[in-house]
C-alpha cells in the first residue's frame, strides 16, 4: 500500500537548549546497566566465539575423520611409526615385580605402541598361574599400562619330584596350586602345610573344596589360634572338597596339639568356640599335653591326652 | 538493493510499554518485523520514578521485539510525556531587506533566527520547535521567498522538558546501549498516525488518553499550533472506580472499558452489570448508573481541562478545527466515549484508527504512538536520504519509483 506522505515540518531541535546536548553528554557510567542491557552488549561476542569455536570443531572433525579417512595406508603407518613405546606403566596388587614381567613380556624402545599385540600380551600374562587377571592398555603418545590382579596364597604344599626331590608349591583361596614368585622367605614360612586330598597323579590340579576350608582358616585367624595353636598344616586326607558327603574332616596339625579334627559342616564358629573352651579349660588344668581333640562329633567334642586319658 | 535500516520506536507509559520495530528500505518503504507490549512499572504520570525496575522492563521488552523480528535496533525514537512537557509560541520578524520588497532565502532565514531567540531557564531542554505558516505583512503564506511585501513573520511551537526527567529517559535507553536519534511528544507521535495530511489543514485535536496521563495536539492549516498534558489518565478512573464499588483495580479497569459508559444506563436506571463479567463465584451485580456516573465525570473533566487549556491559549474555535477530535490511547476504547466528547467540545469526535493495512494486532490505540514514531523515522531517512543523492539522474529516477510503505 502506498504511504501517504507526511511533512514531518521541523518537529527537531538542533540548536543551543537541545535535548541532543543532554544525549551527547549521557556518560557511559550514568546509564542505566541491567541483566538484558549486559547480554545485549555481549550478544555478538557470544555469537562470535560460538562460530569460531564451531569452525574449530569442524575443522578438527574433517582433519581427524575426513582427510584422515581418504588418506592411503602407507601415510597412517607412516604417521604411527613415530609412537615408541618409552614407559610401561606396571601396577598389581600382589607381589609380581617389573623384573618378572620383562621376563613374560619383551617391550623395548624400538617398538612402536601400535604395533604391540596386547590382546596376546594379556593372554601371556594370564597364562601364568599367579595371576588371576591381566589388563593391557596402550597411553598415548608412548606408554603402556599393565595391570595384574594376584593369586593370594593360603597354604603351602610339600610335593616330591618322581627323582624324590622335594619342593613347595602354594595354594590360592580358590585351591589353584601355583608356584609362587616374589613372595618373602617370611611369608612362606608363615603359610601352614596342606596335606591335599587324595591325590591320583603328581599334576598340579585344584585342591577341591577349599572354599569350605578359606572360612574355617578366616576365622582362626581372627581368634589368634595360629599363633596360640602354632598351626603347622592342614591336612584334608580326609575331605574330599564335597561337605555334604559323610564323614568329612578337616585336620589341623599344630605344635601345641598335633591333631585337631574339624567338621567339613559349615558350623566353624561352634567349634571354634568349644576349641577356646577346650583350651581354657587345658590352660587352667597346669597344661597337660594333649593328643587330639575331635570337634567333629555333633554335640560333644572329644579330647585326648597323651597319657591316655580321654574326657 | 540499496542499504536499510532498523529503526525501533518506543513509548515507556505509565501503564505499558510498547515498542515496534520497523525496517525501512532504500526505497522508502516500511516494514514491521516486530512488536512487544508489556505491563510498565516504575513509571508515575509519564516520568520515571525508578530507574532499574524501568530499565529492566524496558530493556528485556527491546530484547524480545529484536527476537521477534531476528535483527537489532540501529537507532531508536522515543516518546515522551509527562507534566514537565510544557510549549510557548516564539515569533520571529524581519523588515524584508532588499528595496524591491522580494522576499529572499536571508529574509526568511533571519526570521527564523529571531524566532529562536528567547531562552530557557535553567534545567530545562527544547524538544521540539514545529515551524507555524508565515505571514507577509499579516498575510499567511506556506512559502514566502519571492514574495512582495515589508514584514515577514514566522511562528514556531516550542516544546521544551526538564533535563533531568528527559535525561533518565535516555539513561534507560542508552543503557542497552541504542542511539536515541529522536525523541518526540507523544501527542504528535499519535497525531502523526492517525491524521490524513487533509485532516490536519482542516484542524484537528487528537487527545491520547494513557494510563497515567493524557496528551493532546492542536492542528491548524497542517501545524501543530499546540500540545498539552493533563495529569490525568485512564488510571485514576479505574482507582475511582474500584474504591467506589470496593473490588480490585484490575476488575474496575476492566468494568470500565467493558460498562463505563454503556448508554442504556441513563434509559434505564435500573440496569446493573456483572463485576467480573463471566457470573462466576464471586460475581456480582452493579447498578450500572452508579459505574457510569463514576467514569462520566472523570471523562468529562478530563475533556474540560483539555478545553479550558485551549480556551487559555486562545485556540478554542470550534470552527476552525474541522476534523474535529480524534481519540486514542488505552482509554479511548470505552464504548460512549465519543459522546462525551462530542458535548464538551461541541465538535465531532472519532476514535483514531490507522488507515493502511497493518496486522489488527497493531492497529490498536495502544500502539498508535509507537506506529507514529516509525513514521517520523521514515520522514526523517527520506530527508537525509534525498540530501545525500547529488546525483541529477538518481534524483530523476526516484520520482519515477514509487514510494510504498507495507505494513503487516
Amino acid at each position: 500500500m502506498k504511504f501517504p506522505k507526511k511533512s514531518n515540518k521541523s518537529v527537531t531541535y538542533k540548536s543551543d537548549q537541545s535535548w541532543h546536548n543532554l544525549r551527547d553528554a549521557n556518560v557511559q557510567s550514568s546509564r542505566i546497566t541491567t541483566f538484558a542491557s549486559v547480554y545485549r552488549r555481549i550478544r555478538p561476542f557470544i555469537k562470535w566465539a560460538f562460530f569460531s569455536l564451531s569452525f574449530i570443531a569442524v575443522f578438527f572433525f574433517l582433519k581427524d575423520f575426513v582427510f584422515q579417512g581418504i588418506g592411503s595406508e602407507k601415510d597412517t603407518v607412516s604417521k604411527n611409526s613415530g609412537d615408541y613405546v618409552k614407559k610401561v606403566l606396571f601396577y598389581t596388587d600382589g607381589v609380581l615385580d617389573e623384573a618378572w614381567l620383562s621376563g613374560v613380556i619383551q617391550i623395548n624402545r624400538n617398538m612402536q605402541l601400535m604395533d604391540i599385540n596386547i590382546f596376546e600380551m594379556k593372554h601371556s600374562l594370564e597364562r601364568f598361574d599367579q595371576v588371576l587377571e591381566a589388563e593391557v592398555i596402550r597411553v598415548f603418545p608412548d606408554a603402556l599400562r599393565v595391570e595384574l590382579k594376584e593369586e593370594v596364597p593360603i597354604f603351602k604344599l610339600k610335593m616330591q619330584t618322581s627323582e624324590g626331590v622335594d619342593f613347595l608349591r602354594c595354594v590360592g583361596e580358590s585351591g589353584l596350586v601355583y608356584e609362587g614368585v616374589g613372595y618373602s622367605e617370611t611369608v612362606i614360612n608363615e603359610l601352614p602345610y596342606l596335606i591335599p586330598y587324595r591325590h591320583s597323579n603328581q599334576k598340579y590340579l585344584p585342591i577341591n573344596g577349599l572354599d569350605h576350608v578359606s572360612p574355617l582358616m578366616n576365622l582362626l585367624k581372627e581368634e589368634g589360634l595360629i599363633e596360640r595353636l602354632r598351626l603347622q598344616s592342614i591336612s584334608l586326607e580326609n575331605f574330599s572338597g564335597d561337605s555334604e558327603f559323610p564323614g568329612q574332616i578337616i585336620e589341623v596339625n599344630s605344635g601345641l596339639i598335633p591333631r585337631i579334627l574339624f567338621s567339613a559342616y559349615k558350623d566353624y564358629p561352634r567349634q571354634i568356640a568349644r576349641l577356646n573352651y577346650i583350651l581354657s579349660y587345658i590352660n587352667g588344668s597346669g597344661n597337660p599335653e594333649v593328643e587330639r581333640v575331635d570337634l567333629s562329633l555333633r554335640d560333644s567334642a572329644a579330647v585326648e591326652f597323651k597319657e591316655g586319658k580321654n574326657n | 538493493m540499496g542499504h536499510s535500516k532498523i529503526v525501533g520506536a518506543i513509548e515507556i507509559g505509565t501503564s505499558k510499554i510498547a515498542i515496534i520495530i520497523g525496517e525501512i528500505s532504500s526505497d522508502s518503504s516500511l516494514n514491521i518485523i516486530g512488536s512487544y507490549s508489556v505491563q510498565s512499572n516504575g513509571v508515575k504520570k509519564g516520568v520515571i520514578e525508578d530507574l532499574q525496575v524501568t530499565g529492566q522492563i524496558v530493556h528485556n521488552a527491546i530484547l524480545q521485539a529484536e527476537t521477534e523480528a531476528g535483527t537489532e535496533i540501529e537507532e531508536i525514537y522515543l516518546a515522551q510525556t509527562g507534566q514537565h512537557l510544557a510549549g510557548v509560541f516564539n515569533f520571529g520578524t524581519t523588515n524584508v531587506g532588499a528595496s524591491n520588497g522580494i522576499i529572499t532565502k536571508a529574509d526568511v532565514e533571519k526570521a527564523k533566527e529571531d524566532a529562536r531567540r528567547p531562552q530557557l531557564p535553567e534545567g530545562r531542554s527544547f524538544i521540539h520547535y514545529i515551524q507555524n505558516p508565515f505571514s507577509v505583512d499579516g498575510k499567511k503564506v506556506e512559502n514566502p521567498i519571492h514574495m512582495e511585501g515589508k514584514r515577514l513573520q514566522v511562528g514556531f511551537w516550542a516544546i521544551h522538558a526538564d533535563n533531568k526527567i528527559l535525561q533518565d529517559s535516555l539513561r534507560v535507553i542508552m543503557g542497552i546501549p541504542l542511539v536515541v536519534e529522536d525523541v518526540i511528544v507523544s501527542s504528535i507521535a499519535s497525531g502523526n498516525a492517525l491524521l490524513q495530511e487533509s485532516e490536519k489543514k482542516a484542524g484537528a485535536l487528537v487527545i491520547d488518553i494513557g494510563g497515567g496521563t493524557s496528551d493532546f495536539a492542536l492542528y491548524k492549516d497542517g501545524y501543530v499550533v499546540y500540545t498539552g498534558v493533563i495529569p490525568v489518565g485512564g488510571d485514576h478512573i479505574s482507582n475511582d472506580l474500584s474504591m467506589g464499588l470496593r473490588t480490585s483495580v484490575q476488575l474496575a479497569d476492566s468494568l470500565k472499558l467493558r460498562e463505563g459508559l454503556a448508554s442504556h444506563a441513563k434509559q434505564n436506571t435500573d440496569a446493573s452489570a456483572w463485576l467480573v463479567g463471566n457470573q462466576s463465584i464471586g460475581d456480582r451485580k452493579i447498578p450500572l448508573i452508579s459505574v457510569n456516573r463514576i467514569v462520566e465525570s472523570r471523562i468529562k473533566e478530563l475533556f474540560e481541562l483539555v478545553r479550558e487549556a485551549l480556551e487559555e491559549a486562545k485556540l478554542y474555535n470550534p470552527s476552525e478545527i474541522g476534523s474535529g477530535v480524534v481519540l486514542t490511547g488505552g482509554t479511548s476504547r470505552m464504548e460512549g466515549i465519543e459522546v462525551i466528547a462530542e458535548k464538551v467540545f461541541d465538535l465531532k469526535c472519532t476514535k483514531g484508527e490507522c488507515t493502511w493495512n497493518i496486522d489488527k494486532d497493531l492497529n490498536i490505540p495502544e500502539y498508535s504512538t509507537t506506529l507514529g514514531l516509525l513514521l517520523f523515522a521514515l520522514g526523517v531517512f527520506e530527508e537525509k536520504q534525498s540530501k545525500n543523492t547529488n546525483n541529477i539522474l538518481g534524483n530523476l529516477l526516484r520520482k519515477f519509483l514509487p514510494k510504498q510503505v507495507n505494513l503487516q
